[in-house]
């Protein structure tokens, strides 16, 4: 597929440079996605300001603001973003917030791609 | 009864004998499973294993089977949920139907009923297929090879945490492999890392530095193997 094809419009906010490339690799491997990254709650939340990806894919455990604080911020400046909390961490607590906050999905590591891609589909559901 | 499935279900009820009980039909039916007694440790395990479906009971202690449903479908969470319950109430069962439950079945629980329900709703019918693509497994084989050759640097940042009793850096250290060791098909190394961080999350600290020798040990015996 080329380049112009793709329409989906992704930001990673990962700062663990395996997790990154796993992730961009998978998505890639759709052929429809277009990825952007960022290494930190700030950066993420710069970037959704100015560009609104379709779909961010936000890791929890990354430099300040952590995830629950970048997804706080993120659902304020836009209440339908879609976001995915990817994470190493299942501990309820922390899916009720992300649940609380408008998580869209909440994926925990290591990466499975179908997962991954069941999460684009619902995208256009 | 064949037992040719290699799919896994995930079977939560707080009574120890209905859980074993739907366990071993489930079994008999050729299914593998795995079984909680509580909502909270079901949402943790869904998210955490990819299991083909969930039987869940609806009154449990800490998280409710209701609470449970509701949460992970928040989350978009797809797989089926089938409730379990000895309620026969029509409006009760809609009610279950529409916080997220793909299915329901009445107690007592009778194989042939199990069978049924796992076969109308062909628990894989709305998965996709896993991504066969060769740029995605050699980027994959390419990151393991990575991991393996940075296991001197991971085995220094461990002997330095110990050495300096800094515990938040040997949590960080069991946190990151708990999420990438895996994903190379290092599972024991990654087991160990998340023994590591619930052992000082329960400030278990004797624990974890014993766990950090294990994890050593698993490390250096990877490093040989390759």
């Amino acid at each position: 597929m080329t380049e112009t094809s793709k329409k989906i419009n992704a930001l990673i906010v990962e700062d663990d440079f395996d997790s990154l490339e796993i992730l961009t690799s998978i998505l890639n491997s759709t052929g429809i996605v277009n990825c952007e990254t960022a290494r930190t709650g700030k950066q993420a939340i710069d970037y959704f300001t100015e560009n609104r990806p379709h779909i961010t894919f936000l890791d929890i455990d990354i430099p300040a603001p952590d995830g629950i604080e970048t997804l706080r911020a993120i659902k304020k400046l836009d209440p339908a973003a879609k976001v995915v909390m990817v994470t190493g961490c299942s501990d309820v607590k922390t899916v009720k917030t992300a649940v609380s906050l408008g998580a869209f999905a909440y994926i925990v590591k290591p990466y499975v791609p179908k997962k991954i891609i069941n999460v684009l589909k619902k995208l256009n559901d | 009864m064949t037992k040719s499935h290699s799919k896994k279900i995930l079977v939560v009820d707080d009574s120890e004998s209905n859980r074993l009980l739907l366990s071993f039909m489930l079994q008999e039916l050729g299914y593998q499973t795995d079984d909680t007694d509580n909502g909270e440790k079901a949402v943790e395990m869904a998210l955490e294993f990819d299991y083909s479906a969930l039987f869940m009971d609806i009154n449990m202690p800490i998280m409710d089977g209701l609470e449970a449903t509701k949460v992970l479908r928040s989350i978009n969470f797809d797989k089926p949920i089938f409730a379990c319950s000895a309620e026969d109430e029509p409006n009760k069962i809609k009610k279950f139907m529409n916080l997220g439950f793909t299915g329901y079945i009445c107690k007592p629980i009778e194989a042939i009923g199990i069978q049924a329900l796992l076969e109308q709703h062909s628990i894989t019918s709305d998965e996709v297929e896993s991504v066969k693509n060769e740029n995605y497994q050699n980027k994959l084989d390419q990151l393991s090879k990575r991991f393996v050759e940075n296991i001197p640097v991971i085995l220094t940042k461990i002997d330095r945490a110990v050495e300096n009793n800094s515990i938040a850096d040997l949590k960080r250290i069991g946190h990151k492999l708990k999420g990438t060791a895996s994903q190379f098909g290092f599972d024991r190394v990654a087991k160990i890392g998340r023994d590591i961080e619930t052992a000082i999350n329960k400030s278990k600290i004797p624990v974890a530095l014993e766990k950090a020798i294990f994890l050593k040990a698993e490390l250096n015996k990877i490093r040989k193997n390759q």
